[in-house]
């Protein structure tokens, strides 16, 4: 199980509403989703990009 | 402190240690009787800011002797370290922000913390923990967030510029609210070791000031290359004050009515005409362009906030949640539903989606001028999402023409141009490529001398 799931697993646990953890499970869904049609890039940071900029 | 002055003014008034001295005391006792009552100031150290005042100055280096103030957020050494949280009541900063250092060497003067909304999550101002300033233009309306401490102190003429943190639009929305210059940099530009971390990808360092010329002295003396920071670039800064009275002429500005001007308030749009027919009568070259995907980078933004706020924050969320807001327990816990491979992907996008933009729009065109708040600014009392649930649609609105920004890393610059219907202020946002500060700044001063908002002054009436 990964470092995010027990954290969340823990807050269910430690009484976090249920609601608030199904409305912020609903928002990450949607925003996801965002991803979901996008061709990905090759895999770059905006760093490199902003030095090949800067060293211009 | 003397109304309203310049940091060239006070520079040149600290020469003198006497003056120094009672220019420091003025303010410290400005932030705690008028700070105070604004519920703007967290934090204030009269001895180390004396002591600081003491010092012999360099007389060479501009920001000398000047009063200056920081969000809570920025760590110094003993200091408070709350992160505008309870959750961290009782923390103590172990070391300074590489800002805080340099603004240290240059001289100026660190008179205390202001108020952040907690974790800087946040766009309206509310904090139930560390208080809720109050715009100096109207007590009742919000200042804006999250360097909302930052931008009421200044704005009120306490101090000529403090330093705030922009994730999402959290120095440029304080700054349009309460009337004042503000700087978003190019993500790189200013390191962030030492400051409260809420987004390594996505979080810059900037200042508040009342003019232009004080905002790229600001700038100027906090930007450069830092190792200790993995974002930091290693750009030659021009000086960014030697070309501000170059004006405007034979600029190209382009006006993107898509997304950012589309849907928002009718008194913000025609405001916001108004300056491109300004600009156009100063010489500059307004046309109307596109650019897409704007909605998405807004989206993606929140993502990457929530992804890496969670995985900066979620095992101290679990341990203290019960001890923060819900609002902010909400957002970050909704990147505790991202993966790695989420994250990597929204990282490898930004870029690809920087280098269109710069290629595309920013090929063509020197700056882009866009609104900052979408709609007018909301009193204090209808704004608190966690009190009005319902106002939650609205507010999550106020962001949408700062974020694409902050996700792009692209430099922004936010001026007052005028007042509402209100009496509040009305700004305007000046966006550049990488690293064209300097270009943003030339405008902005072009456009401050033409609407001489600097002689404009709230009634600070807080009784």
């Amino acid at each position: 199980m990964s470092d995010y799931e027990n954290t969340k697993n823990e807050l269910i646990n430690a009484g976090l509403e249920a609601k608030l953890v199904d409305r912020t499970e609903e928002t990450a869904a949607a925003l996801l989703r965002l991803l979901d049609n996008i061709e990905m890039p090759a895999d770059e940071h905006l760093k490199d990009v902003f030095e090949e900029k800067a060293s211009r | 402190m003397t109304d309203y002055q310049s940091i060239s003014a006070l520079h040149q008034a600290a020469r003198d240690k006497e003056m120094r001295v009672e220019q420091t005391k003025a303010v410290i006792n400005a932030l705690e009787t008028t700070g105070r009552a604004l519920d703007a100031v967290t934090f204030l150290d009269p001895e180390f800011s004396l002591h600081q005042a003491e010092r012999d100055i360099d007389e060479a280096r501009p920001l000398s002797g000047v009063p200056f103030a920081h969000k809570e957020l920025y760590r110094r050494k003993g200091w408070p370290d709350e992160g505008g949280s309870k959750s961290f009541e009782g923390a103590v900063a172990e070391e300074n922000a590489h800002t805080i250092d340099k603004l240290d060497a240059a001289g100026a003067i660190d008179c205390g913390r202001l108020v952040s909304v907690e974790f800087a999550l946040g766009v309206t101002g509310h904090n139930d923990y560390a208080g809720t300033p109050k715009n100096p233009w109207n007590k009742d309306y919000i200042c804006g967030g999250s360097s909302s401490g930052s931008a009421a102190v200044v704005a009120a003429g306490i101090i000529p510029g403090a330093l705030g943190t922009d994730t999402g639009g959290s120095i440029r929305l304080p700054a349009a609210a309460c009337g004042l210059v503000g700087i978003k940099p190019s993500y790189g530009l200013v390191s962030r070791q030492g400051i409260f971390p809420l987004s390594d990808a996505l979080d810059t360092a900037g200042p508040l000031t009342r003019s232009v010329e004080d905002a790229a002295m600001m700038l100027e003396a906090i930007a450069g290359y830092d190792q200790r920071d993995g974002a930091s670039v290693q750009h030659q800064s021009s000086a960014l004050r030697s070309a501000l009275k170059d004006g405007v002429r034979g600029m190209k500005v382009a006006r993107v009515s898509r997304y950012f001007l589309d849907g928002v308030d009718t008194e913000v749009a025609d405001a916001t005409d108004a300056v491109f027919d300004d600009l156009a009568q100063l010489g500059a070259n307004v046309q109307d362009a596109d650019l897409v995907d704007m909605d998405l980078a807004n989206s993606l933004n929140v993502l990457l906030i929530a992804h890496e706020a969670a995985g900066l924050h979620h095992q101290h969320l679990n341990m203290h949640h019960h001890e923060m807001n819900q609002q902010t327990v909400m957002r970050v816990m909704t990147g505790l539903f991202t993966s790695a491979d989420d994250g990597a992907k929204l990282k490898a996008l930004r870029a690809k989606m920087a280098r269109e933009v710069i290629h595309g729009l920013f090929a063509e065109h020197d700056i882009l001028m866009t609104p900052v708040w979408p709609f007018l600014l909301p009193i204090i009392n209808d704004s608190d999402v966690g009190a009005n649930p319902e106002a939650a649609p609205l507010m999550q609105k106020i962001g949408h023409n700062t974020r694409p920004f902050n996700f792009l890393g692209l430099p922004a610059v936010v001026l007052p141009v005028g007042l509402d219907k209100n009496g509040l202020p009305l700004s305007v946002q000046l966006v550049g490529k990488p690293f064209s500060e300097a270009r943003l700044l030339q405008a902005a001063y072009a456009l401050e001398q033409y609407y001489a908002f600097w002689d404009k002054k709230p009634d600070l009436n807080l009784s």
